[in-house]
């Protein structure tokens, strides 16, 4: 497992960010196309909620995860019953606390593709013959393959990054739930600066790349088109 | 007219409310002409099931579409579609954009359409490699219509489709959706505020004001008839239908032969045996009481008065029959009284060929 000093908890940070942002797409996408198609006026509402997670504190969603997945709760206790495993503490209830912290960062990119794409060519896909599914897979998908690179690059950096929530429902348990970011903050408790530079620095140079590449993506699309 | 099929709908909707019930044609054009904001656009979105809470009935080739427990969705209902802005799908080139719809419309039995004919007739058989985007507006909408018409639907619904053009890609399109009236045997229904637009294309109009219907008849009769509101317009004109039988290329004239018989000298140098429809407006007859002659005009037309139409401005709109081809004359009514002119009077009428439009 520990090719180099540290390559555990980035494999598994990136095996987390992975799963969730795999997760997010599936799950945000419907959410994003109901919420860029819908006429009800518990929109906002639902807008909201999708949002939350962009401005509550790390650690008071975190809290909350950990009441919700504990094995003492009916959710956790399910799992529990259908696994033996629980969810707090655990590589599967870190996926679920990352998916809710990311889920803002994957609908609100793809919500705004989906605007974009306007109701105009879904309706002349409709008179053409084409059923609901069948217009989304060959017209809204394509034309929203920028909000799709966006969400996950937003997704997955998102999910990398993250901190407090691990902290609270994960713990720092090497292997299972022990992400970079809490191992760097393990190395600078114990000060290892050595070991947080590198890994500091690695999360660093991950986070530009994938933003470099999402910009210039972006940026060489929107000038053919 | 034969009908394919009846509308009958009602739509509420918060600033206005649309309250229709008229036969669907089961070919030619039926216009439904109207001012922005008299709902002949939403009347035909209700048509191809692109609104919601459209209440009433929907029969067309013997399918129901709307009715009480139904609500055919647009998919389902074998229409072609054509929008005021072209809608092609721009990651699609012209080729994608012309397949969508024809593999994917499994319903339809009849014999497809000849793409070739179609590419030929349209002019897009060159165009098949681009995209969207790298084609002018006239192009786009010809694409359009070929890929609406491509899927090969019982019923085209064109909402529009000249109104984002200029005046030169009108002329540009216009011929070719005449062409296609007299090709396709299915029927169309024309939404539009031009009457230029309407007059050449329909055989049969409804005219729409605040979203009811307030004329239904056959376009040759709306437009000259005293009770249809398309005689109240400054622009009043006729229209004629005929054959061209003889072609004056020297001085770029044609002349066409109404199926009544009467002689009319057009600009253009359309080919002998060509059907046209020419537009005569009121404006550009003159009448005398004896046949002129040495006149620069070229039309001198006999007929009798058959109805006045309207005089309730300083002019009097009078409807002229010569056998039975119904015209417009606009005049003074100093004229009017100075000609001593009354119903049933043979007059001559003087009609200047520049001022025909043909298709």
């Amino acid at each position: 497992m520990d090719l180099f000093p540290g390559s555990g908890p980035l494999l598994l940070t990136i095996k987390l960010a992975s799963i969730t942002t795999l997760i997010l797409l599936i799950i945000g996408t419907p959410v994003a196309w109901w919420l860029s198609n819908t006429r009800l006026k518990i929109k906002p509402l639902i807008e909201t909620i999708v949002a939350l997670p962009i401005v509550l504190p790390p650690t008071v969603m975190g809290f909350y995860l950990l009441i919700l997945l504990s094995p003492q709760s009916a959710i956790g206790s399910w799992w529990f019953k259908l696994t033996g495993e629980t969810l707090t503490f655990n590589f599967t209830g870190l996926v679920i606390a990352s998916v809710l912290y990311s889920f803002p960062f994957v609908v609100q990119p793809l919500q705004s593709a989906f605007e974009s794409v306007g109701r105009d060519l879904m309706e002349a896909a409709y008179t053409l013959g084409a059923k609901p599914l069948d217009a989304f897979f060959s017209i809204a998908m394509p034309l929203a393959k920028r909000g799709f690179l966006t969400a996950s690059v937003l997704g997955f950096a998102h999910t990398l990054g993250e901190f407090g929530v691990v902290l609270m429902v994960g713990g720092n348990i090497p292997g299972e739930t022990r992400v970079i970011s809490i191992a760097i903050y393990d190395h600078v408790e114990m000060l290892e600066y050595t070991q947080a530079h590198m890994l500091s620095a690695m999360l660093l140079g991950f986070a530009f790349l994938a933003m470099l590449l999402m910009y210039t993506v972006n940026h060489q699309q929107a000038r053919h088109s | 007219m034969n009908k394919a099929g009846h509308c009958a709908i009602k739509l509420q909707r918060k600033a206005f409310a649309i309250d229709v019930e008229f036969d669907i044609p089961s070919r030619g054009v039926l216009g439904i002409f109207g001012h922005s904001g008299s709902g002949k656009t939403t009347l035909l979105r209700c048509l191809a099931g692109l609104e919601k809470d459209v209440q009433g009935q929907i029969e067309f080739n013997s399918q129901t579409w709307l009715s009480q427990s139904q609500n055919l969705s647009s998919q389902s209902r074998n229409i072609g579609y054509i929008f005021q802005e072209d809608r092609l799908f721009p990651h699609l080139n012209v080729r994608q954009n012309l397949d969508y719809g024809s593999t994917r419309n499994t319903a339809n039995n009849s014999a497809p359409l000849d793409r070739e004919h179609l590419f030929k007739l349209l002019n897009i058989g060159h165009l098949l490699d681009r995209k969207p985007r790298q084609l002018s507006g006239g192009e786009k909408q010809r694409v359009a219509i070929g890929r609406a018409l491509l899927k090969n639907p019982q019923i085209m619904l064109l909402d529009e489709p000249l109104a984002s053009l200029d005046k030169k890609r009108k002329q540009e399109i216009l011929p070719f959706l005449s062409r296609l009236h007299r090709e396709l045997s299915i029927p169309m229904l024309y939404v539009s505020h031009s009457m230029e637009e309407v007059s050449l294309l329909c055989d049969h109009i409804i005219v729409m004001e605040q979203g009811r219907i307030q004329f239904n008849g056959r376009l040759h009769e709306a437009l000259v008839s005293p009770e249809s509101p398309l005689t109240k317009a400054d622009d009043a004109a006729a229209v004629l239908d005929g054959i061209v039988t003889k072609q004056e290329k020297e001085f770029q004239l044609s002349t066409i032969q109404t199926a009544n018989g009467n002689n009319i000298v057009v600009p253009g140098d359309t080919e002998v045996g060509q059907p046209v429809r020419v537009r005569i407006q009121s404006s550009n007859i003159s009448l005398c009481k004896t046949a002129v002659t040495n006149s620069s005009i070229l039309n001198i037309i006999e007929g009798t008065i058959s109805a006045i139409v309207d005089k309730s401005g300083s002019h009097v709109l009078l409807q002229i029959n010569s056998r039975n081809d119904l015209l417009l004359a606009r005049i003074t009514k100093k004229s009017y009284q100075q000609l001593e002119l009354s119903i049933d009077q043979t007059i001559f009428m003087q009609i200047k060929a520049v001022a025909i439009h043909g298709a």
